[in-house]
Order: C-alpha cells, then sequence, then structure tokens
C-alpha cells in the first residue's frame, strides 16, 4: 500500500520554527507556509466532518482520497492564480484545480506539473449537461528531463448516463453522472464526473498519472470568485 | 586489488526494486548460459552479478548505457591460467540491438566481447533472438574468437591473429573461425522461474591448456529464478562436467524503491494584489533588513536550506544558500522563490538566489517575481519560467555589508560502518571486512576548512590483523579567482598513500557545457602501517582537465592528461551517464608510457562505479548517496591521488545545462 498523506517532516518544520515566532514577518510566512496546529497530527478522536463545519470554515474545500488508499483527507483553498486554485492539506500536500478539473498535484508520490485544457473542456468550465462536448484533448505535463518535462497527450470521449443522486456531507445533489474515456501517448485511464444541473460537479475520480493514478475527489464547498 | 568501496545497502535496496526480469547469462550480461542472446536490459538498468563455475570467479556490473546499447565490465579470475598461477582480467562487453523483435521478425543483435584487448575473453558475435509463443525464447547465433572455437564452420573474413592481450586490436574483429551458437530458454508458468538449454561454442581452449580442464558436452542447462524483481538467481550444469552459481542483484534509475515527489508541496504563490506600492524605502533600515533575513532563516532551515549571505536593496533580494536537503538544486531554488513571494513586500520585484556547494559561490539564478505570479500553475509553467530567469556566475561572496551566517566555526562529524570486498588477487584470499569510518570536518570560515577521516577494520574474514588507517586529515581552502574560476589548496594527509600539497583551478562559466582543470601536486609517499610515517619517495604530480557535459541522455566526459604519481606520463578517460534524479553510472581507463610489463594487471588502469541516491530509496528528501566502485589498482602505472574535494564533482550541479535538464522540479 502506498504511504499517502504522510506527516513527514511535518514535526521538524514545526520545531524548526517554533522557537522564532515573534516576528511579524515570520508570522506571516507562518500563517500560509506552516500548517495551523489543528490541521497536523491529530491527537485526539477523529471530528467528524459536518455541514456547519464546513460552512464555518468559510472556504472552498475538498475532501480526496487516492484510489487503493482508505484514508482521505481534506484540503482547503489556499491560493488563486489566473482561476487556478490551489487546496492544501494540513501535511502541505497541494491538489490544484481549474474548475474541477485537477491540473496538479503536490507531495502525494508521482507530480502532475500542469494540464492544458481545451477551450470546450467541460471539467475545468462551468457547462450544463446538455451541453458537454463528445470528445475533449488534454496535455498532461510530468516531469522529466527538460523544463518542458514529460508532455502527454489525450483525446477523451465522454458519455452520459442516467441521472442519480449523492449525498455529500448533508447534503443531496440530484446529478448526471459522465464517463470520460481517455488515450494517447501509451497511457489509456477512464474518469468519471457526477455533475449538477448547472454543470457544477461535485464529486469525480480523475487520472493524475501512472505514479498516483486517480484520485477521487469531493466537492464539500465550491471555489467561487467573491 | 580489486575491491569494492564502499558496500553499501543500497545496491541491495535496488534489488528489492520492480525491477523487470531480465534474462542473464552465467557472465552477467544478458544471455543464455554462457552464450549471449539478442536481449538487452531496459534504458538505464543496472545489475552487479557475481558469479562462481568450477574455473573461474567473476563479478559484472552491467548497464544499459543508451538505448539498446548493453555494456558489460568483468573482473574475472581465472583459478589456473599459463604457469598454473590464476589469470586477473578485467574485460568490458558492448551489445548493441540493431532490431527489436516485432511480429514475425526475431530481434537482431551484434557484440562484442572483452572489447579493448584481444585477450583471453576476446569474441564477437552476431545474434537473433525470437519468442515463438508460451513463454519459449529461440536463439541463434554465429560468434567469432572465442565464441568461433568449437565446432568452427568457417573463417569467412580471414584468420585471426593469436590474442595478445596488450590491447585494442580493431582488425582482428570478426576474423578468424566462426561458430554456430544457439539455445532457448523457456519462461515457466512458475512465476520468476525460467529454464534454459544451449550448445556452445565455446572450446574453452585456454582452460583446457592450463589447468588440465576438460570439457565433455557443448551442452549447458541451466534455472534461472527471480524470487523477487530485482534479484536473479542462477545455477547451470555446463560442459558435461561442472556447476556453476549466479547472484545477480539490479535495478533502474528510472523506476524508483519509493514514490517520487512524496512529502510536503511547496508553498502555494499567491499573486500581489492590484496596485501593491513600490515603495522599497523600508529597505534603507539596516535593522528592518536584517529583521526580514532573520526570519526567513528558520523557514529555509525547516526545509534543509541555510542562508549564508544576504542583501537587500529596494527592489531585490540576494541570497547565497546552501542546500542540505533536497536533492534537486531547481526544486530548492523553485521553494524558495515561493516562499520569497509570500514573504517579502510588494516592492521586492526580484529574487536572486545562488547555491553554495563545497563553500563556493555557484550560479546566481535569477527570477522576477511578475514573471513568477504570471506562470505559477499554468499549464506552460515550466518552459516559460526556463525563458524568464537569468543565469550568471556568481561573485564570490554578496560583500562586506552584506548579512553572514553567525555560525563559523562549523564543526560536524559521521560515522559509518562499510562492508569492502577483496576479490582474490596477488595471491591472497577473498575477505569480506567491517570496516568503521569516521570523518569530521572543522569549518572556520566558508571557504576554509580542516577535515579529517579514519578506517579502523573490525573484522577481517581473511584473518587480517585490525588496523587504523588515516584516510585523510587536510587544510583544504576554496575561492574564486573570478565568477568563473574556482580555487582550492588542500595540505596534509591527502590520501591514504600521500602527503603533501594539491592545488588546483577550474574555469568553469556556468553558461557553458565545457570546462578546462588544472592540477598540481608536490607529495611524499605515506608508510603503508604507519599512520603519520613516511617512506623516501617523492613525487610531483600535474594534469590538465578538460570536462564536458554532452547534453546527451545524461552523458559526462572527462579527459585528464599529465603525469601520475609513478612518474608515468599518460591520460585518464571518464565516462559517466548521471540521471536527473542523482543516479549515476561511471567508468574510467588510463593509458600511461609505462612499459606493460611493469605496468600491472590489465596493461592499463580501468575502472567502473555506481552512485546510487539514498531518495531513490528512502521516503524522505536526502542529498546522501551510497554506491560500490571497482577497479583495479595493482599496479603503479596510472595511479592518481585519491583527492576527496576535487572542484568539478563539486559544481557540476550548479550550471546552466544542469539546471536546465531538472528544471521541471523547479515547480516541485
Amino acid at each position: 500500500m502506498r504511504p499517502v498523506w504522510i506527516a513527514l517532516g511535518a514535526v521538524t518544520f514545526l520545531g524548526a520554527c517554533s522557537s522564532t515566532g515573534t516576528s511579524p514577518v515570520f508570522t506571516a510566512i507562518k500563517s500560509v507556509v506552516l500548517p495551523s496546529k489543528e490541521d497536523t497530527a491529530p491527537t485526539g478522536p477523529r471530528v467528524e466532518l459536518t455541514r456547519e463545519r464546513i460552512v464555518q470554515n468559510g472556504l472552498a474545500m475538498v475532501r480526496a482520497r487516492i484510489e487503493g488508499e482508505e484514508i482521505s483527507n481534506i484540503l482547503s483553498a489556499t491560493s488563486l492564480n489566473g482561476g487556478y486554485v490551489t487546496y492544501v492539506s494540513g501535511f502541505r500536500q497541494s491538489i490544484t484545480m481549474l474548475g474541477t478539473l485537477v491540473t496538479a498535484t503536490r507531495g502525494l508520490g508521482g507530480d502532475l506539473l500542469s494540464v492544458r485544457h481545451a477551450p470546450n473542456d467541460p471539467v475545468a468550465t462551468l457547462t450544463k449537461p446538455a451541453d458537454w462536448p463528445a470528445r475533449i484533448t488534454r496535455d498532461y505535463r510530468f516531469p522529466g528531463t527538460g523544463p518542458a518535462g514529460n508532455v502527454v497527450t489525450v483525446s477523451c470521449d465522454i458519455a452520459a448516463a442516467a441521472p442519480t443522486s449523492i449525498t455529500i456531507v448533508e447534503i443531496t445533489y440530484d446529478v448526471t453522472p459522465f464517463t470520460e474515456t481517455c488515450s494517447g501517448d501509451g497511457v489509456s485511464f477512464t474518469n468519471t464526473y457526477l455533475a449538477d444541473r448547472t454543470g457544477q460537479i461535485w464529486q469525480t475520480r480523475q487520472w493524475v498519472g501512472d505514479k498516483v493514478g486517480y484520485l477521487n475527489l469531493e466537492v464539500l464547498e465550491p471555489f467561487t470568485a467573491d | 586489488m580489486l575491491r569494492y568501496v564502499p558496500l553499501g545497502f543500497a545496491l541491495f535496496a535496488a534489488g528489492v526494486a520492480h525491477a523487470q526480469n531480465a534474462s542473464y547469462g552465467l557472465n552477467g550480461a544478458t544471455g543464455l548460459i554462457d552464450m549471449p542472446t539478442a536481449e538487452v536490459l531496459p534504458d538505464g538498468e543496472t545489475a552487479w552479478s557475481f558469479t562462481r563455475t568450477g574455473t573461474q570467479f567473476s563479478s559484472t556490473l552491467t548497464f544499459e548505457l543508451l538505448p539498446n546499447l548493453e555494456t558489460a565490465v568483468h573482473f574475472t579470475t581465472v583459478d589456473q591460467w599459463i604457469g598454473g598461477v590464476p589469470l586477473y582480467d578485467s574485460s568490458l562487453d558492448l551489445k548493441y540491438r540493431i532490431f527489436e523483435e516485432n511480429g514475425a521478425f526475431p530481434s537482431l543483435a551484434i557484440g562484442f566481447r572483452d572489447f579493448l584487448s584481444n585477450g583471453a575473453f576476446s569474441s564477437e558475435y552476431i545474434v537473433a533472438s525470437k519468442n515463438v509463443g508460451a513463454g519459449v525464447t529461440l536463439t541463434g547465433g554465429l560468434g567469432w574468437g572465442r565464441l568461433g572455437s568449437y565446432n568452427p564452420v568457417a573463417a569467412p573474413f580471414g584468420p585471426r591473429a593469436p590474442s595478445t592481450s596488450t590491447g585494442i586490436d580493431f582488425d582482428q574483429f570478426f576474423k578468424g573461425d566462426a561458430a554456430l551458437f544457439g539455445g532457448i530458454e523457456w519462461d515457466t508458468p512458475l512465476r520468476g522461474l525460467s529454464l534454459k538449454a544451449e550448445y556452445s561454442s565455446d572450446a574453452y581452449t585456454g582452460e583446457q591448456a592450463y589447468s588440465g580442464f576438460a570439457p565433455q558436452s557443448p551442452f549447458n542447462f541451466g534455472i534461472d529464478y527471480a524470487p523477487v524483481s530485482g534479484v536473479s538467481l542462477g545455477a547451470y550444469y555446463n560442459y558435461g562436467t561442472d556447476f556453476g552459481i549466479r547472484l545477480t542483484l539490479s535495478g533502474n534509475p528510472n523506476r524508483p524503491i519509493v514514490p517520487p515527489d512524496l512529502g510536503m508541496g511547496p508553498v502555494p504563490v499567491n499573486p500581489r494584489p492590484a496596485g501593491y506600492s513600490t515603495d522599497g524605502s523600508w529597505t534603507a533600515s539596516q535593522l528592518a533588513r536584517d529583521s526580514v533575513i532573520a526570519a526567513l532563516v528558520p523557514v529555509f532551515e525547516a526545509e534543509g536550506i541555510v542562508i549564508e549571505e544576504a542583501t537587500i536593496t529596494p527592489d531585490s533580494i540576494n541570497l547565497y544558500v546552501q542546500n542540505t536537503q533536497m536533492p534537486l538544486t531547481t526544486k530548492m531554488i523553485g521553494r524558495i522563490a515561493r516562499t520569497l513571494s509570500v514573504a517579502m513586500p510588494p516592492s521586492i520585484e526580484y529574487f536572486r538566489v545562488t547555491p553554495v556547494s563545497g563553500g563556493l559561490a555557484t550560479t546566481t539564478v535569477e527570477i522576477r517575481r511578475t514573471d513568477l505570479e504570471a506562470q505559477v500553475e499554468r499549464p506552460n509553467a515550466g518552459p516559460e519560467s526556463w525563458q524568464t530567469t537569468r543565469f550568471t556566475d556568481a561573485p564570490d561572496t554578496l560583500g562586506e555589508d552584506a548579512w553572514k551566517r553567525d555560525a563559523y566555526p562549523d564543526f560536524s562529524w559521521s560515522l559509518s560502518p562499510q562492508f569492502p570486498i577483496s576479490f582474490a588477487t596477488g595471491g591472497a584470499a577473498a575477505s569480506l571486512d567491517l570496516v568503521l569510518n569516521a570523518s569530521a570536518n572543522y569549518r572556520i570560515s566558508r571557504g576554509f576548512s580542516l577535515t579529517g577521516s579514519l578506517s579502523q577494520v573490525l573484522y577481517s574474514s581473511s584473518g587480517a590483523a585490525p588496523g587504523l588507517t588515516l584516510d585523510r586529515l587536510t587544510a583544504d581552502y576554496v575561492f574564486k579567482l573570478a565568477p568563473s574560476t574556482y580555487g582550492r589548496v588542500s595540505a596534509g594527509f591527502l590520501d591514504a598513500g600521500y602527503a603533501g600539497v594539491d592545488t588546483e583551478v577550474l574555469w568553469k562559466p556556468t553558461n557553458q557545457n565545457w570546462g578546462l582543470g588544472l592540477e598540481l601536486s608536490a607529495v611524499q609517499r605515506r608508510t603503508a602501517g604507519d599512520m603519520f610515517g613516511f617512506d623516501s619517495y617523492q613525487s610531483v604530480t600535474g594534469f590538465g582537465s578538460l570536462y564536458w557535459d554532452t547534453g546527451f541522455y545524461g552523458l559526462e566526459a572527462q579527459v585528464d592528461v599529465g603525469r601520475y604519481l609513478a612518474g608515468d606520463v599518460g591520460t585518464t578517460l571518464s565516462l559517466s551517464r548521471r540521471f536527473d534524479n542523482g543516479w549515476e553510472v561511471s567508468g574510467y581507463m588510463s593509458l600511461t608510457d609505462m612499459p606493460f610489463g611493469t605496468y600491472g594487471p590489465g596493461n592499463f588502469s580501468k575502472g567502473v562505479s555506481v552512485t546510487i541516491p539514498l531518495r531513490w530509496t528512502m521516503p524522505f528528501e536526502t542529498r546522501s548517496t551510497t554506491g560500490i566502485s571497482l577497479s583495479n589498482t595493482n599496479g603503479a602505472g596510472g595511479a592518481r591521488l585519491d583527492i576527496g574535494n576535487r572542484l568539478y564533482p563539486a559544481l557540476r550541479d550548479y550550471d546552466v545545462l544542469d539546471f536546465n535538464e531538472t528544471w521541471g522540479a523547479y515547480w516541485q
């Protein structure tokens, strides 16, 4: 089993910094750089996630799990760059998303550097189910020799299934399941998306590279520009 | 003496990696038993084999130097050779796969054994292999030289001169008798188990003549078993009279044992708000500048980054940093830039980061903050950031007014067990030793340090008396003569054999993929067994060196020309392939004007080594490495000082070409 969402280094990181936390600059850095005590190394019983807690948090949040692993983790939106939202866990592992398209991962055991999407990509841009295209293309970029790294270009066929409903932390959504079958450059994978009538995807399974495989994501609180 | 130093556990760790099951022959290269196949290893695959037969013992490093090009370096001891004494032979094999198996067509390869000399094992071959289904692979080929010595069918390209073992003789390739060989391998349904049988075209002429060895049959049979991927065992019944065994450990730099990139991710970057202040007047205050830097110190230290020097101007911050943890410097640079984008007031537009290696400032990397904010998370961030980043040779220091790390003198030490293996050479028995190595470094300033290293043999299977060896006790000063010119002076006990003074200058502009070095030393030989004793032998040695990073599949070449310790004059050619993650497989050969008769075994020095980064095996960031090296150093010819802190190895990871190759890590 692949060890993921590890706490490795977090204790050292905190320890090294805890003795010099008085400078304003340091405090400013720490608020962004360092995970808060509540986010790291749980010492008590696991706190049950409720809708009330999500709302109180006030941040866009996702729950993520690497397929094949038992433990999921909650990541909160931390930065916004040109529409790309980076969600960070308590152990500073991160997932970056454009819309609901995972465009980057860090620290999970095989980084996805970036993703180039087509203008009509319904996962990256909010698109009503009726308007989802039948076919799209994407470029996935992974670490490799040179600044460009290894680029994997895939073509994906999208198909819808019968509407259903799902419940995510006390809220039930009526969704249309979409299956996206992709192949190209020696890889093939199948992503799934559950989108409501506005096109908001609430649950998804996405391929993020050979090393990590699939990420299962639930959108607990979607990112909004405001 | 042929030996491994140091034998860490990394190769074993490499062995348990999920390597593909290549089929190794009894000589450690891909093949049937004694005969080759057209199979080659996956690119970068590295395997170390130990084999024993009734007539010889050998250790082989097999490495896929380039796709389809397999190299194998053998260090072989034949128990009885001319005059009944052992033959110690080191040899290089090359095999190139011309065609990969495709449909009805078999794979086809051409190969050369003992490529560098017309010696005891010299042979050439053309071989084809075809998988015919049900796990069965058939192989057939035509061999020359030693592989054409049993039941030859013709000599299509004329006669072959007698073997001389004195050098490369291209004229003899594919000359002389040619003989057919072939075999079958069945990859059984039992996972990891395969069976082999072959018809050998090797008459074992030398063994018959010198040791009374009498093969009864040209047919050999074998069982290969891979209990886990990367570990292969073989047992063979050969010549109708003899048994042989083989152990192979293998790994591949492209298949790390632990997932890469596991751990903490980088700091998320948020762009500065619109209309941010560009007022940098706060930097006029020394107190403000020092406070900012002091706040950065623990943040960076948490990721193993040590700030050596720093300056802040109204629009820039300049940092000289040591990377103690991250295997890739570009990753460190990216993480520093991200952290600075969070920490620095908006007026700071330029981040200049200069990695310090071995006390020397290397290349200054200038990142424009506006570019960073515009590129982060975007699809083309890698190539675009490379285009907008500037690289220049760094001055030795940021100046007298710079903030400087208040940490000198700095003392560090290490204690590590080693397990050297000595081969049966020169009449000595093979032995496995347990050696404890203690090293200490007392750094008085960034460029000036004292270093000592002691080894204590705790146990020797050969019964050799335990002894304490002073491997090194030196005062070292490193400096920059100019932004692209580095210097070093070392004095003291330079290595286990010599003491004296060693000086070096290296010219290596960061934007250039080659450099020139000059090294001069005056030394006196130390007395074996006496830690501080000397004998009367003195020597002056000097070398001019050319370093060339080819940029092709990570291949780097080095040519040294000069005067060696024994006074012989000659050349050393070194070639290495370095992978982005730090794996390195390298080899060298030296040829001097010393007559072959007095040179020592092999007539010229040669050696190979494998360096494995521990990050490849460990789930945390570390720059530590381990590895294995093997060389023949019996003779005096081609001997050089074993200097532990030569300039180029300390600096080669810090030029533009190396940064280019690993730039993907900048965003990691």
